[in-house]
Formats: structure tokens, sequence, C-alpha cells
């Protein structure tokens, strides 16, 4: 595209960000400032993602994009034309064929190998922000790894649902050292989370952190001994290509309330499908 | 009995306001000192000097917690706080500042555990209500709010929370100072028992010349901003040297 | 065997709100007394008998002079002791009773005295000096003058002490607790305590007392 360098973002500003890889990738868990630019899509709408992915884009790569599971979303299929426009990459729908994976809200479900890199979009880097709402207060909490508080929180839930409650988002603790948001997933996807093989970068636009996780990292999500992290799914079966294992969407069918369970990762679905077709 | 903490010649001055001047004391294991004086005597901001929370502006506060003294200036933050979390316990004049108050009370106890590491939900919460009933709450009472709690409950809620970790050093600040006469009594009696069951060295500040001489041990006097008696508590109380000493001992109202 | 030797002991108070008068109460002040045996103050009241017994219990600081007591075989000078020191000779060597009971709020008579010894103990000694199983239950606070000093008495003779300081003892109670009291001093004498006491009537004094100082004698 005219006018544009390749990947939208000048050699400056990707040389910004990955520095603050670099760091973020030396810590792990930890939240590192950085200079995010004005993008042409609104706060919101994955502007850290977008940067993360512009900064390390290159020709060879190919490049996949979802959102909450799905390639075919508006948004997904915005992000993908973005880049392609820009940076002239090839793109794909099918995880194992993908260099990079830029999602919201998804892990999919097909296990990321070592040459792959997943930049996951997040709105609220902050683990603590519900909890301690003044950033300074945040930081030194994090500085001296107090983190009780989250685990009252958890405990609060378990007095008040029986079951710690946290249904997307569940804080994990990462290397024992750093408390971190793991993005809007659902709890289920936490633990792919644990000693991924790919590099896991994190972006937050409007908060302008980026965090990361780098290959065979120790990630676990906080809970109690005697109340274990539970990851939790729909008990049913996808209904387009019988997976039991996989994410479910649920999809209201009708006005009387029919309802489907389809797997969330589009992807995975299709390949499901055609292998049991 | 060994000494616990040790102050050095501290000095802290508020533009031309003296708060602490030369000032300096030890405390040894398990003992009970307290700090008397009145309002603008200095004596809540050597509490905050001592308790880590203020550096002053000379002299320096030594921790000896088994390994040889150490100034609390060259712990490092992380430290320090460690020690302020679990070793250490404050409790405040106004448990509102000390509690959480959309925690319930068993969330409340159960968060110094939590932070010292405590992972076992069952264990916390059996913990939780030991304490509860320990200050006379009942323990029935574990999953409800502190906002439904009358102020003697909430001190008595917050002294559960301090104590839940068993620190070796508590300092308290007017622990019974705002609440009715009937209800200070109640709890000074449940500081002493605590205090002497699991043989805490306290420091504790009061302008009630009463509280100390129930608590304390030794008594200090201050004075804008300088110690000007110090010794045991009845003997301080009962035989007062210093002008003012004798000043605040007779302005007590007989009962 | 000497359990308390004082010397050359000079007290006097400066009282700084009446414009800095100075009271002048021991001068030249002296006592020892010995295992099993009894010492009464004596002396008309203004002669120093409550500051010296104070003095002693290190309540009141004397302004020179030494006060040696024997604390676990060793002899201690109490007037250069630290805080530490005199608190552990007053948790075990040395008793002190005074004429009126300081009551802690909501603590029973019982558990008054039984902080001193077994509960067992404690209820035998109050109920021999007339505290009867009911009240023992009671915190003291609403108790008569007597009764509250019949509980101090308690918890001060429920246990042994190597030295017991006793001011006024009989001072509040009838004759029948006067000689209960007598018959406690007496005990503890012949268990070796050695004891100082400002006895009023001189009918307990001559019971149990071996020696009499008298301190106007000494202030002249």
């Amino acid at each position: 595209m005219q006018g544009y360098n390749f990947a939208y973002l000048d050699e400056q500003t990707k040389r910004m960000i990955r520095r603050a890889i670099l760091k973020a990738v030396a810590i792990p868990g930890h939240q590192i400032p950085f200079a995010s630019r004005e993008m042409p899509l609104p706060y919101g709408w994955g502007t850290g993602g977008i940067q993360v992915t512009a900064a390390i884009l290159g020709e060879d790569d190919t490049l996949k994009v979802i959102d909450q599971g799905a390639d075919d979303t508006t948004n997904a299929v915005s992000i993908r034309r973005f880049f392609a426009r820009t940076a002239g990459v090839a793109t794909t729908t099918r995880t194992a064929d993908a260099s990079i994976i830029q999602t919201r809200h998804r892990i999919p479900e097909t296990p990321l190998t070592d040459s792959q890199i997943i930049v996951y979009q997040v709105p609220m880097p902050e683990p603590l922000y519900k909890l301690e709402p003044s950033k300074q207060a945040a930081k030194r909490r994090h500085a001296l790894a107090e983190y009780g508080d989250m685990h009252v929180k958890l405990y609060e839930d378990i007095v008040r649902f029986g079951r710690v409650a946290v249904a997307y988002d569940h804080p994990v603790m990462v290397n024992q050292r750093y408390l971190m948001s793991p993005s809007p997933i659902p709890a289920y996807d936490n633990p792919k989370l644990h000693k991924m093989a790919a590099l896991q970068l994190f972006g937050a636009g409007r908060e302008k952190r980026i965090y990361a996780l780098p290959p065979y990292t120790e990630v676990k999500s906080l809970d109690f001994e005697n109340h274990p992290f539970h990851p939790v799914r729909a008990d049913q079966k996808c209904a387009l290509c019988g997976a039991q294992n996989s994410y479910l969407d649920e999809i209201v069918t009708d006005n009387s309330g029919g309802r489907m369970f389809a797997c969330s990762d589009t992807d995975f679905c299709a390949t499901n499908s055609g292998r049991a077709a | 009995m060994s000494v616990l903490l040790r102050a050095r010649h501290l000095e802290q001055r508020f533009g031309r306001i003296v708060a602490l001047d030369d000032v300096s004391l030890s405390l040894r294991r398990h003992e009970i000192l307290a700090i008397v004086g009145e309002s603008g005597s200095g004596k809540s901001t050597l509490l905050n000097v001592l308790a880590g929370f203020q550096q002053p502006d000379s002299g320096d506060v030594l921790y000896d917690s088994g390994d040889g003294p150490q100034p609390l200036a060259t712990l490092g933050a992380l430290t320090l706080r460690k020690l302020q979390r679990a070793r250490w316990g404050f409790v405040h004049q106004d448990p509102r500042r000390a509690l959480r108050l959309d925690i319930t009370a068993g969330g409340n106890i159960g968060e110094r555990l939590m932070a010292a590491g405590q992972r076992n939900y069952g264990q916390i919460r059996e913990t939780a209500a030991r304490w509860l009933e320990d200050v006379e709450i009942d323990p029935a009472r574990i999953d409800d709010l502190p906002k439904t709690f009358s102020g003697g409950m909430l001190q008595r809620l917050q002294i559960a929370a301090t104590l839940v970790t068993e620190p070796e050093l508590v300092f308290m600040d007017e622990p019974t100072g705002g609440l009715d006469v009937s209800v200070q009594a109640r709890i000074l009696d449940l500081i002493r028992g605590l205090v002497k069951r699991l043989g805490l060295a306290v420091i504790l500040v009061t302008h009630d010349i009463g509280v100390a001489r129930l608590l304390a041990d030794r008594l200090i006097v201050m004075r804008h901003g300088r110690i000007v008696e110090t010794g045991l508590t009845d003997q301080v109380l009962d035989d007062p040297h210093h002008e003012y000493t004798q000043l605040l001992v007779s302005s007590v109202l007989p009962a | 065997m000497m359990m308390l030797t004082a010397q050359a002991l000079e007290k006097s108070f400066t009282l700084h709100l009446q414009g800095g008068a100075k009271l002048d109460v021991l001068h030249n002040a002296a006592i020892t007394v010995r295992a099993g045996e009894c010492v009464a103050l004596a002396g008309p009241s203004g002669t120093g008998k409550s500051t010296l017994l104070r003095a002693l219990y290190g309540n009141y600081l004397v302004d020179s002079g030494e006060i040696l007591i024997r604390h676990e075989g060793e002899m201690i000078n109490l007037t250069n002791a630290d805080a530490q020191t005199i608190i552990e000779i007053r948790s075990k060597t040395l008793g002190y009773v005074s004429q009126f009971l300081r009551a802690i709020p909501r603590i029973s008579a019982k558990n008054i005295v039984a902080a001193g010894a077994d509960t067992a103990r404690a209820q035998q000694m109050l109920t021999r000096l007339g505290i009867g199983a009911n009240l023992q239950n009671l915190a003291p606070a609403t108790f008569s003058g007597g009764e509250q000093q019949r509980v101090n008495l308690a918890r001060a003779f429920v246990r042994h002490w190597p030295i017991l300081l006793l001011d006024e003892p009989t001072a509040s109670l009838d004759a029948a607790n006067r000689d209960i009291v007598i018959a406690l001093i007496n005990e503890a004498k012949s268990k070796g305590s050695a004891i100082i006491g400002i006895f009023h009537d001189s009918f307990v004094r001559d019971a149990v007392a071996d020696q009499v100082l008298d301190l106007s004698k000494e202030h002249a």
C-alpha cells in the first residue's frame, strides 16, 4: 500500500516496541510501559495487539487473526486485511499454518509450537485494578510481591458462591513471582498458558503496557489447596464437529429458547469436522 | 531477655515543629512499653518511626530478630514490608482504617495469613473462626461484613486480624481511643490476656494513664518531642519526679 | 538467713505543682529482715512507713541509699536494678499487699487469686478468708472494702513469697478475719518468709512481729 511503511508503523516505533518486548520477555509477567501510538482504530479495539504484531511481523510470516476464537468476525477480518494491505504478508485461518497469531479473548485449541508467536489483545493489563485503583500503589505491590489481596478476593468468592467465580481473566502467578492478567480469556484456557512452547506477547494499547511469557514459563492460576483451580466449560458436545474437549460458544437459534453449542475456535471445528467427515 | 528494638537519638522536625528531640529507647522481648503524652507530644510520630512507616531526620532504629541488631533503614523496602506484614503488627486507633469493610470478617482475619502464603482455604477459615472466639466475637459472624459491626467489635476484629500471624512485636496507637468506657474495659482486658498468652512485645501509645497502668511494664512520658521521664509504670505513676509527669498524674479525674 | 537489707535511705518529694515544695520523708532509714522473721514498721502517720515499704518494693524511687534483696541466691541492689530485673524480682521473690485491691474489671475473684497458683488452692484460700463460692466467680468491683481486701490478701498468701511486704493488711477487717490473717502471717513465717509490715492494730503487731522498727525515732 502506498505511503505506508511495512506493517504501518515506522521503524523507530517498531524498535521502541521491540525494546519493550525484550524487557517484557526478560521479566516474565511484569508489565512494561511503552509509548502507544495513534492507530487507525479506536482504543478498545485491539490497538495494543496490533502494535505488537506490527513490530514483530516480517515478510516471510503467515498471520492468523481471531476474535473470540473465530476468524470470520468483523474485527478479525478487518485486522487481517489491515496487515495484508500494509505488509503484504500471507494470511491464513489455519492455526497450524500460522507463524504469528493475534487473538482477542481466546487461545486456539490446537497446541502451538516453538516456531509460533501468539499476540494477545489486552484491555486491562493490571490484575489488581479492581482491588487497588491507584496505579502507584499497584506498582508498589508488584514490586513488593504483595498479592494477599487477590487471594482474599478468591476467598470471598468461595464464601459467597462456594467456588471461585472468576469466569474469565482469572489471574495467574508467573514464575512464582509476578501476578499477571492473562487477558479476558475464559478460565478454561488458563492451563494452556503454562509451559506453552510458543512465545506469548500481550499488548494493551489504551493502558500502554506490554508484557510477555517466554516459552516454557511456569504459569499457575491462583487457587487454594483444597479449592483447586478448575477450568470450566459447558458440559456439551460441539453440534458441528462433536468435540468434547473444546471451549464452546452457546448460540441462540430461535426465539423460543432453542440453542446449540459449537466450538468457539472455528479453525479447530472445521479441521475436526473435516477429519470426522 | 534480649533487646528486640532500639531507637537511638531520634530527631524529627516538621518545619518549626519539633516532633522528636533526641529520643532513645529500647524494648525487650515480651516487654510492654507505654508511651504517654498529650496531643502534640510526638508520641504518634515516634510510633510511626519505630514501626518503619517514617524515616527520622536523624538517629536510627535497630531491630534484632535473632541475628543481631540491624538498622531498619538498611533493611530494604521488601524486607521491611515482609516484617510489617507478619512478624510485626500495628493496631490503629480507628479500626475502619485498618480493616476492609467490604470484605467479610473471616476475609479480614485471613488476609494477613494469605499474604504470608497460607493457601489452604479450610485452615484459613478454622484459624479465623478461632480468633473470632478469642476476641469474643460470635464465630457464626465469620461471613458477615464489618459494616454490620459496632465500634468495639470492629476494634476487636482488628486485633484478631493483626495478631493472627502471632507477631513478636505489636505497635498500638490508642487502641481504645474513641470507644465507650465500658467497651474500653473489655478491649483492654482482651489485649492484656492475648499479650500475656502470646508473649508479645508491645509498644503502646496512649494519652490515658489508666490504660498504661493496666497494660504496661514500663512507661515513657513525652512532652514536646522529648522524653521527660521513664521507668517502671507503677513507679512513674505513683512517684512522679518530673513536673510534667506530676501534672499528668494529678489531672486524672478520680472514678 | 538475711533476705533484705536497706541502708542509708533518703527520700524526699518535690511537689512541682505546689511551687516546688519539698517534703523530706525518709532520712538515713535502714532495715534488715531475715527469713522466718517479721519486722513491723511503727510510728505516727507522716513518719514514712508507707513510703519505706513502697521504696522497698521499687514503687518509690529513693534519692540515695541501697536496698539489697536476696533473689534466687544472689543479692541484688534494687536501687540500681533495671526494670526487667525488678519485674522478675516482683514475680518470684518480692510480694506486696497494698491497702486497697486494684481490681481489673471482669476478672473473677477466683481468677485473680489463681494467677499465683492453681484454681483449687485459690478457692481454698478465698474460702478460708470468708469469700464463699458464690462470690468467688464474681469480679470484685462490686465487693465491699473488706471483701476486696480479703481478695487482695488471698492473692498474696495463696503462694509462698520469700519476702512479703504488707501495708495495713487488717485495716478493713473484723476481728474474725483479722485472726485468720494473723494465722496466715505466722504460717508464712514458719515456711521461711521474711515479712515487713505496717500494722496499725497493736494486737496484730504483737501477734506477728519479731521486731519493731519505730520510724519516728529514726527520723529524729
